[in-house]
């Protein structure tokens, strides 16, 4: 299962991918909002395998999380979108949501759960 | 709010003091004014009256009087002219012109012609005057240097005070002097008709201070008057009050008024008792000093009670403004420190998180191993679950600081605050139960419904009954009281436990400020309900005393504030 993981901080992202492979995940990853649509853009001009989920931090320097988020749904509807959140935040989780994001978690969260949640985003999009 | 903040001391007995001595002076300096200005008016007033009715009556005496002894001496000059010194002599027909005259006006004892040698032709009267000579009395020598003469008062050869009015007339060679005697009582009764007080005095006396008349309390005709040292040569009425300590030991204030007659060098005095004439006066000037004094009591018991009435007014007004300063002190402090909590417990969750995963990383790899071949894969192994446990705890508390942080909007819904308050009562009774502490629930069943958020009046609630079954330790109580409030509605709890100092009562709203043990209370418990009934409208007050428990008193209005915008903690 290809997954997308979009967020700022490498050294995160470097730890999830390499537990996220462990669990037989194929996980791309994206320090930012722009790298993150180019991979996007990429993998819909290969016409290869899609993304089947992305999990996206939701605050990040230039773009953040709700903007590329929006930009994603354009270019892909369909796309299982999970944003990660530093803050207990209720408005900016609704924002989100608003905006077609599958659903929200609170950092830090359980790989397990996460497991869990892409699992579940990625079979609501077949 | 904590209720230790106290009004600012202004020195509020400085101010009534100050206050209430302006308030008096400016209401009391006119009063003052105006009464002595009425008092010195009608004074003077009076006291011109006084002295014009004393003129007017003198100069109308003056009138009478000098018309009285011209128009005598005009009769006499008349008499003296137009009879023949045959007629005058003849003792029968002198008595009967007497008669005629006398018909017309009692104002002659007697009437004579005395020749030139001094001795009566002939005389009309009571008195038996024919051995008598006039040769070397004065008045003989003054009617015949001038002609006409009116004598001053004298007592002569009948040995009683009279005066006279003599005529000098020569006929054929043959001189002689036609005398009458003016009978005193005319004047007298002249005079008493001027009388119109008790001790009001009129008489007459000559330049030398004799009397002409008799007086009713200045001596008795021909004794002496000390007439004061004044120039009579001016016309028209002299009034002057008179000094005589006699009259003052009487209690006497006699004004005098004194008026030259024309016709005669007398001068007639008119004295009355000012005193007297100034009964109503002084009543007047009782009943004037009443109103002020009345007045100024009046104005004095205002003065005072509008002073106290405003300094309480001050006093509350002051007491009111600091609890507001102290809450506004209490919010911006808040408001500051939510800010704060948020961005650190925001900054400390990615290092949080890159720790779990860490761990995780490590959990990962050891499934690799094989627990034989690794001499402390049993220790790492629970280092990591130690490490992901204390993670955990830290979540939890940057959960809290976040939740701190937040600002929401509350939400409306209708709420039974007793209901509310069983259900709190209802999640912590095991654990009050457990600890031997007896919950008692005091409510006032017309308790009013109120809008607000149950979720966050709830965790308020818990918080409290938390921190007092804390408070308690063991064995006590923790009585609940809701009440119908003027602006909503009220629930108060409290506690048995040990109370708090001044110190720690000032401080408890305060976030991260605990008295819990390190690792039991983060100091945000008390805190999040500030800022939490602050957002609801409403307010926490607490009181405490040492070795007497704690109430914290929660007020909440009918329905939360409207201008309250989400604002939420950064993005």
């Amino acid at each position: 299962m290809r997954v997308l993981f979009v967020d700022d901080e490498v050294e995160f992202l470097q730890l999830m991918e390499k537990r996220l492979s462990r669990r037989g995940m194929e996980v791309s990853t994206a320090p930012d909002g722009q790298s993150a649509l180019d991979l996007l853009d990429a993998s819909l001009a290969d016409g290869g395998e899609m993304f089947r989920a992305v999990v996206m931090d939701v605050r990040m320097p230039g773009m953040d999380g709700l903007e590329t988020l929006r930009h994603m749904k354009a270019k892909a509807p369909a796309l299982p979108v999970i944003l990660l959140t530093g803050h207990a935040c209720m408005g900016v989780a609704v924002q989100g949501m608003d905006l077609g994001a599958y659903d929200y978690m609170l950092k830090p969260v359980s790989i397990s759960e996460l497991i869990i949640k892409i699992e579940e985003a990625a079979r609501s999009a077949v | 709010m904590p209720v230790t903040s106290s009004a600012p001391h202004r020195g509020y007995k400085a101010i009534h003091r100050r206050l209430l001595l302006t308030l008096l002076l400016l209401a009391l300096t006119p009063l003052a004014a105006l009464g002595l200005f009425c008092l010195d008016r009608i004074n003077t007033i009076y006291n011109e009256k006084i002295s014009a009715g004393l003129e007017a009556v003198t100069s109308s005496k003056h009138r009478a009087l000098d018309t009285f002894i011209v128009e005598r001496v005009a009769q006499i000059k008349t008499l003296a002219f137009t009879h023949p010194y045959a007629e005058l002599s003849d003792p029968a027909r002198l008595s009967e012109i007497f008669s005629v005259m006398q018909n017309n006006s009692r104002s002659f004892v007697d009437l004579g012609i005395i020749g030139i040698d001094g001795r009566h032709v002939a005389y009309v009267g009571p008195y038996d005057l024919r051995d008598a000579n006039y040769a070397d009395t004065p008045w003989f020598h003054e009617v015949l240097r001038k002609g006409v003469y009116v004598s001053d008062v004298f007592m002569g050869y009948r040995h009683v005070p009279h005066f006279i009015i003599a005529v000098l007339r020569h006929e054929g060679g043959r001189s002689y002097i036609m005398r009458a005697t003016i009978d005193m009582e005319a004047i007298d009764s002249l005079l008493r008709r001027v009388y119109s007080g008790q001790h009001s005095d009129a008489f007459l006396v000559n330049e030398q201070g004799v009397l002409q008349t008799d007086s009713l309390y200045h001596g008795k005709i021909m004794g002496r008057f000390r007439l004061p040292a004044l120039s009579f040569a001016r016309n028209g009425v002299l009034t002057m009050p008179l000094d005589a300590p006699a009259d003052k030991a009487k209690g006497q204030n006699l004004l005098a008024a004194m008026m030259r007659l024309d016709s005669m060098p007398w001068v007639l005095v008119v004295l009355d008792d000012v005193g007297e004439s100034l009964q109503p006066l002084r009543q007047l000037q009782v009943l004037i000093l009443c109103f002020v004094l009345l007045g100024g009591a009046l104005v004095s018991v205002g003065a005072v009670l509008c002073t106290r009435r405003l300094v309480a007014s001050l006093a509350a007004a002051d007491q009111k403004q600091a609890h507001i300063d102290a809450r506004m002190l209490q919010s911006s402090k808040m408001a500051a420190l939510g800010k704060m909590a948020a961005g650190v417990a925001h900054e400390v969750n990615n290092p949080l998180m890159l720790i779990q995963e860490n761990a995780g990383w490590i959990r990962d790899l050891l499934e690799d191993e094989k627990p034989e071949n690794m001499q402390n894969y049993q220790e790492i192994l629970e280092s990591t679950d130690k490490i992901e446990q204390h993670v955990k705890r830290a979540k939890g508390i940057t959960q809290r600081m976040l939740g701190f942080g937040r600002r929401m909007n509350p939400g409306r819904t209708e709420i039974l605050l007793n209901s509310l308050a069983d259900q709190a009562v209802e999640m912590l009774r095991t654990e009050a139960a457990n600890r031997n502490i007896v919950i008692t629930r005091e409510f006032d069943p017309h308790l009013p419904v109120i809008l607000s958020d149950p979720a966050q009046l709830e965790q308020v609630f818990i918080n409290i009954i938390d921190n007092a079954i804390d408070a308690i330790g063991k064995d006590g109580s923790l009585r609940i009281r809701t009440e119908t409030c003027e602006s909503g509605a009220r629930i108060c709890f409290a506690d048995s436990g040990p109370g708090m100092d001044e110190e720690t009562l000032k401080r408890i709203f305060d976030p991260f400020f605990t008295t819990k043990k390190v690792g039991e209370g983060t100091g945000l418990g008390l805190a999040i309900c500030f800022t939490i009934l602050e957002k609801l409208g409403g307010r926490i007050e607490v009181r405490s005393q040492l070795g007497q428990g704690t109430t914290f008193c929660i007020t909440l209005p009918l329905e939360p504030m409207q201008d309250s915008q989400e604002e939420d903690a950064e993005n």
